[in-house]
């Protein structure tokens, strides 16, 4: 197998809105070298990546200045499809790149553009799809599969053109632990095998453990491109947002808090007896006769911040659904104590229990920011002097003051996703349900809502967050809800639920990656 | 199973699943061609029930076939009973008589009613010619919908384009229709997600008039357009970084000649089409000459 070595001198890259995404960037990846780029949203990633692909600006015209030079030639000469057959991009959307309808077909469509005969096209997509796992999905319709599954074809289908470089933005985002620990375990293995590969990911864990050097952007320039323990030891988070890993894997590395027996999770007041959510074996299945819940039960009182952790298809959204009313429990009941035993329709229930959806770009309709804040306040008839107040307070708190006329479908995802959230909290809703936060957030985004939400906890408001991150849930929650085959497989204090390894394995969780320090140790990289 | 499940390919390993999907589109158009031909009732019985023995012998899951089989007494019953009431031809042989000349109603005269019905062109019945002719078009429906219905469920629609595309379609019709069947789920799904989206927010239409429904039929097309359209941006590029359209010519791995058992089928739908013209036109199968006198 061949590597490629690639070179930048001095690249800038300029949308036609006059953004500079990149300014004067200049770094070499030797063949063979695991380049793991890193850096706060915005700071010109994914656009480095479309630039060395030369999909800027070939297929997406901007004005660049510069030189990409691959194996010792201008990658500008080279047209996307000729580079495609030696360097394979995977985009940051799984779903949006795989769009025939089997798994088989996707894997095919590449091979089958370069004109290859028909039987090596057949036995290379065989080697793609073995390589990284998945050959049992062969004949799965692409859209019937999960996130993680998704981003492995994904994976196929870009190996199975052969690249000597694999350029990959954010492929981690939507794989829960397991599925991330079998991902970064293919990229181990194609970085054994010589493979130049260059990984954008805002959430290094495991994989800075391939890293030879880690690249840091901001601002479109390089601030740090070394060894991963020289990078790591700068105040990444704090100068950049830039989220240290919390474990490098490295053999001298100390034992795991959770080895720690004193360890007892996030110092939090203790929460109160109002029960806000009483559901008992809640249990719901969907039109196609996939069971979304099964006997699920769990209380939900005032000031708790809850962790509700799981892999890809444990229930998790489909509790949500069931606690915010928009899906009605089929088995079991649900009670709102302080709402009283008439009120269980959605309307009714949504006003006091806000759901933050996963992907904020389809939970934003409305023609401006502000009457996206105003949209439910309307619906629940506020005054207009308070509905003015309630969007002023929250639109300051959550800093997107100055986007109020702006097109929600204009913003980054992180600006959405505050939208998002503003949305729900101009209600002042008592329970509060945030599915996934750390989606296309980089460090200061995320804990920044973060902190926010657990202020609100701390003055009475139940947070439930939805999430793969166990290390983001051991920062902030007290409390764990594991979700596992549909129904709680765990609920209890944190530190508790996640020493339980046969619950983790079952929730798909994996290993739990919270070392003592949050320090990266010599030896990494 | 929702009902936008019924025409989705049904995973098997049937002899016809197996079939080209070629020779299964000619024994769509040989069907056809036998129940347009044919208009005698055993005649059409025979080729319903070998529709109906292929769709059994497809292997297809209850949760699919329901929707077929549910359909059977429902076609039968509306087509067959209207056209015995409404047939547009000689009617002599009555089976019953529903208005008469003094307007009773099944044989009932009706105080109130019966003096009005009196006054209706001509008493109303059910006629034999009718019920029969109903029945031949029911069957000729049932049949064709049997055998389409099989098809569509046992050929993959990746297969069934490029069946297509063998023949006579480009391929970048068929590029463009696959994409459109495989986004079709994810746009439902968006539309799906931005309606929960706004009734996570209070919004409860039967609550507000006609001009609140549309303004919220207006802003969910609008996201599901944009959506759809920033996936498209995405879709556009990964299609190009996997070489799309790099040579002037591309391979199809899926694509294979056909095989012994194909050829046996085309025969035979080829040898069935032959003998039922033949046999029509030498009068055989036609429909009761008290139909069409």
């Amino acid at each position: 197998m061949v590597a490629a070595k690639l070179e930048l001198r001095e690249v800038s890259v300029t949308y036609p809105s006059g953004r500079q995404a990149l300014r004067e960037v200049s770094f070499s990846a030797e063949a063979g070298e695991f380049l793991l780029i890193m850096g706060p949203t915005g700071s010109g990633k994914s656009t480095l990546a479309l630039r060395i692909m030369n999909v800027i600006p070939e297929v997406v015209r901007c004005s660049c200045g510069g030189e990409v030079i691959l194996d010792g030639r201008d990658t500008a000469k080279q047209p996307v499809h000729e580079l495609a057959a030696r360097v394979q991009l995977i985009l940051q959307n799984p779903e949006a790149q795989l769009f025939s309808l089997t798994v088989e077909d996707d894997v095919f469509f590449g091979l089958e553009n370069l004109a290859l005969p028909a039987e090596e096209v057949s036995s290379r997509a065989d080697a793609a799809l073995r390589q990284v796992g998945i050959s049992h999905l062969r004949d799965r319709c692409t859209h019937e599969l999960s996130g993680g599954e998704q981003q492995l074809t994904a994976l196929a289908c870009a190996l199975a053109m052969q690249p000597d470089m694999l350029i990959l933005d954010e492929p981690l985002t939507y794989l829960d632990p397991a599925s991330r620990e079998e991902f970064i375990g293919v990229l181990g293995r194609l970085k054994m095998r010589g493979k130049t590969i260059l990984c954008i990911e805002h959430r290094a864990d495991g994989l800075v453990e391939l890293a030879d050097r880690v690249l840091v952007l901001s601002e479109g320039r390089v601030v740090y491109h070394e060894r991963p323990v020289v990078v790591f030891g700068h105040a990444l988070e704090k100068e950049l947002g830039v989220r240290v890993p919390l474990c490098t894997g490295a053999k001298s590395e100390s034992p795991g808090r959770l080895q720690d027996p004193d360890w007892k999770g996030p110092a939090r007041p203790g929460s109160s007896d109002e029960l806000l959510i009483q559901m008992k074996g809640g249990g719901y299945v969907y039109e196609d006769g996939t069971r979304g819940l099964s006997a699920a039960s769990l209380d939900v009182r005032a000031g708790e911040f809850v962790a509700v952790l799981g892999g890809n298809g444990t229930g998790k959204s489909t509790l949500a659904k069931c606690l915010t009313g928009l899906l009605d429990l089929m088995e079991g009941e649900i009670r709102y104590p302080w709402l009283g035993s008439s009120a269980s329709d959605t309307y009714s229930v949504a006003r006091s229990v806000g759901y933050v959806f996963q992907r904020p770009e389809v939970q934003l309709f409305c023609g401006s920011v502000r009457e996206e804040l105003e949209f439910g306040l309307r619906n629940y008839m506020v005054p207009k002097g308070e509905m003015a107040r309630r969007v002023a307070d929250v639109a300051a708190r959550l800093h997107i003051s100055e986007l109020l006329s702006s097109h929600p479908q204009t913003l980054s995802r992180g600006q959405k996703r505050r939208v998002a959230l503003a949305s729900v909290l101009v209600l002042e809703p008592r329970v509060i349900i945030l599915d996934e936060p750390t989606v296309g957030q980089d460090s200061l985004g995320l804990h920044g809502m973060m902190h926010l939400l657990d202020g609100l906890s701390r003055r009475g408001t139940a947070v439930m967050v939805i999430t793969h991150d166990v290390a983001l849930a051991a920062r902030y929650c007290s409390r764990a809800v594991v979700m596992a085959g549909g129904t709680v497989a765990a609920d209890g204090p944190l530190p508790e639920v996640l020493r339980d390894d046969e619950v983790l394995a079952r929730a798909r969780l994996g290993k739990c990656p919270l070392p003592a320090s949050q320090g990266v140790k010599e030896g990494a990289g | 199973m929702g009902f936008s499940n019924l025409f989705r390919y049904a995973h098997g390993d049937s002899f016809l699943h197996r079939l080209d999907p070629r020779v299964k589109m000619l024994g769509i158009i040989v069907l056809s061609l036998l129940v347009a031909l044919f208009g005698s009732l055993w005649v059409l019985l025979g080729l319903w029930a070998v529709s109906l023995a292929a769709h059994l012998s497809a292997g297809i899951p209850w949760a699919k076939s329901k929707y077929l089989f549910y359909s059977y007494p429902f076609l039968v019953l509306v087509v067959a009973v209207s056209q015995g009431v409404f047939f547009w031809g000689e009617h002599e042989r009555v089976l019953l008589t529903i208005i008469d000349a003094r307007g009773s109603f099944l044989g009932f005269a009706i105080p109130g009613v019966s003096g009005l019905l009196a006054k209706w062109p001509g008493p109303v019945g059910f006629y034999q010619e009718g019920f029969v002719y109903g029945l031949i078009q029911s069957l000729r429906a049932v049949t064709l919908l049997t055998a389409g219905l099989t098809v569509a469920l046992t050929t993959h629609p990746v297969a069934m384009l490029f069946g297509l595309r063998k023949l006579w379609l480009p391929y970048e019709f068929c590029f463009i229709v696959t994409m459109a069947i495989r986004f079709l789920p994810q746009i439902m799904d968006d539309i799906k997600t931005v309606l929960d989206a706004q009734r996570a927010r209070g919004l409860a239409l039967r609550r507000f008039g006609p001009r609140d429904k549309l303004r919220t039929s207006q802003r969910l097309l609008q996201t599901v357009l944009i959506t759809t359209l920033q996936r498209g941006r995405d879709t556009a590029l990964a299609i190009d970084i996997r070489g799309f359209r790099a040579y002037p010519t591309r391979t199809f791995a899926r694509e294979r000649a056909l095989r012994a058992s194909d050829l046996a089928c085309l025969i035979g739908l080829l040898a069935a089409a032959a003998l039922g013209v033949w046999l029509a036109l030498s009068g055989h199968g036609a429909p009761p000459a008290y139909i069409y006198r």
